[in-house]
């Protein structure tokens, strides 16, 4: 169990923290300290995401588990929106924080969508 | 124009003329939603099944991805199973349908058994058997006695007409009793006659008792296909070759209720709270990161 609980939740967390790092370099972030609080916000929200989901298949298994997925990816990307805001006033250099979120989000989701139909 | 219309209403009525006939042949669990999700991953294998759990239980489950049971069984239990869904990590579930849509669900066939019946022994002695045709009549009162394998302690009793009725199939045990199969007959399918005495009782037929067809499951009398039985730390009455009398083996077997449990999703409340708890931590360090981090901003600016 232990096993499964850190696969599921570590290459979660890898994968998202991956695709939403090279989003944010391809949004004109630089590499290096800037992109700290990507992985942050990323260690902050996956991993709450992942275990509502895993609650969600174990409690609720007869209800396709998107209809908890897509509410909480909008959470997620208000959560994450806030965040990089409050970072770019105190002096971080986002030029849109909004744009970030939502693309780096909506990508990591449908990578994952992708990456667990084609299993 | 015509020979268009002719060409579909001949396909119309074959299609007709099959539909029922498939709906006659595979019976589909109806009310289940995990099944209706999941009907075409499911394999139809039509068994009856004996509950052989560990500890003398089998639980039955909403789903094969639920935790809700709906129902236990005791060892012994004969269940119909009539499709198969094995799942993520390999586990193989039947669907058990009771009538009672409160009592129907999902149960784990690692710890069921399969029951020996007259396809598992077509398919044991298949080599044996015989294409031949053979008239079987009753006795006086027209009586013949079906028997789901040559050597089952079991039979039923079933009055045919006083012509007989041909069969098409033929073993010959060995006692030197031909046998017959019956694949239908009124109502009665997959059984067995005995051609030489279609009448007589199990003493009669063997009186010094009948080889033993797969293994009788321990602590019952029930004969099951000797590589379904789960073997759980009891000891397992297995197959002796020569008389009905079993012998006792059995190595125990590893637990499938703890592989289970390290390969799938499965998990108690404990083990969820425990996981809130570090999620609850992970988040709070985080938070505490990011606060840190913003300040750093602000400094520089």
């Amino acid at each position: 169990m232990t096993q499964y609980l850190i696969e599921m939740f570590g290459i979660s967390l890898l994968l998202t923290l991956l695709i939403e790092l090279i989003v944010a370099g391809l949004l004109g972030l630089a590499w290096g300290k800037k992109l700290l609080p990507v992985v942050l916000v990323n260690v902050l929200t996956n991993p709450v995401v992942v275990f509502l989901c895993w609650v969600w298949r174990i409690y609720v298994p007869a209800v396709n588990s998107l209809w908890i997925q897509l509410p909480l990816e909008v959470v997620v990307i208000q959560v994450e929106f806030s965040i990089y805001k409050s970072m770019a006033r105190s002096g971080w250099d986002c030029k849109n924080p909004w744009k970030l979120s939502v693309v780096a989000n909506g990508t990591s989701w449908l990578m994952g969508v992708l990456i667990s139909l084609l299993r | 124009m015509k020979r268009k219309i002719s060409f579909w209403a001949i396909c119309v009525g074959l299609m007709l003329n099959v539909l029922p006939v498939q709906a006659d042949l595979i019976w589909e669990p109806e009310g289940d939603d995990f099944y209706t999700e999941h009907r075409e991953e499911c394999e139809y294998i039509n068994r009856t099944y004996i509950a052989n759990g560990p500890d003398g239980q089998v639980m039955v489950y909403e789903s094969p991805l639920s935790r809700e049971v709906v129902d236990v069984w005791e060892k012994g239990k004969a269940a119909y199973i009539s499709f198969a869904y094995e799942d993520a990590s390999g586990v193989l579930w039947g669907i058990y349908d009771s009538g009672d849509a409160s009592k129907s669900g999902w149960v784990c066939l690692e710890h069921m058994a399969r029951k020996y019946d007259s396809k598992t022994f077509c398919e044991e002695y298949q080599d044996q058997l015989t294409e031949e045709t053979v008239l079987v009549k009753g006795n006086e009162e027209n009586k013949v006695l079906f028997w789901k394998y040559p050597g089952a302690r079991e039979n039923s009793e079933v009055i045919i007409e006083p012509e007989g009725f041909e069969l098409h199939l033929t073993f010959v045990d060995e006692e030197g009793h031909k046998w017959a199969h019956v694949g239908y007959y009124r109502g009665m399918k997959q059984y067995w006659v005995c051609v030489d005495a279609p009448a007589a009782e199990f003493e009669t037929l063997y009186p010094n008792g009948a080889v033993q067809r797969g293994v009788l499951l321990a602590g019952t009398d029930i004969t099951v296909v000797e590589d379904t039985i789960y073997a759980d730390e009891t000891e397992q009455v297995t197959k002796d070759n020569e008389t009905n009398e079993g012998v006792v083996s059995g190595e125990p077997d590893k637990d499938p209720n703890a592989q289970k449990e390290q390969t799938t999703q499965e998990a108690d409340e404990e083990q969820v709270s425990l996981v809130a708890i570090i999620i609850a931590g992970v988040v709070a360090i985080t938070s505490a990161l990011l606060a840190l981090l913003k300040k750093s901003f602000g400094t520089k600016k």
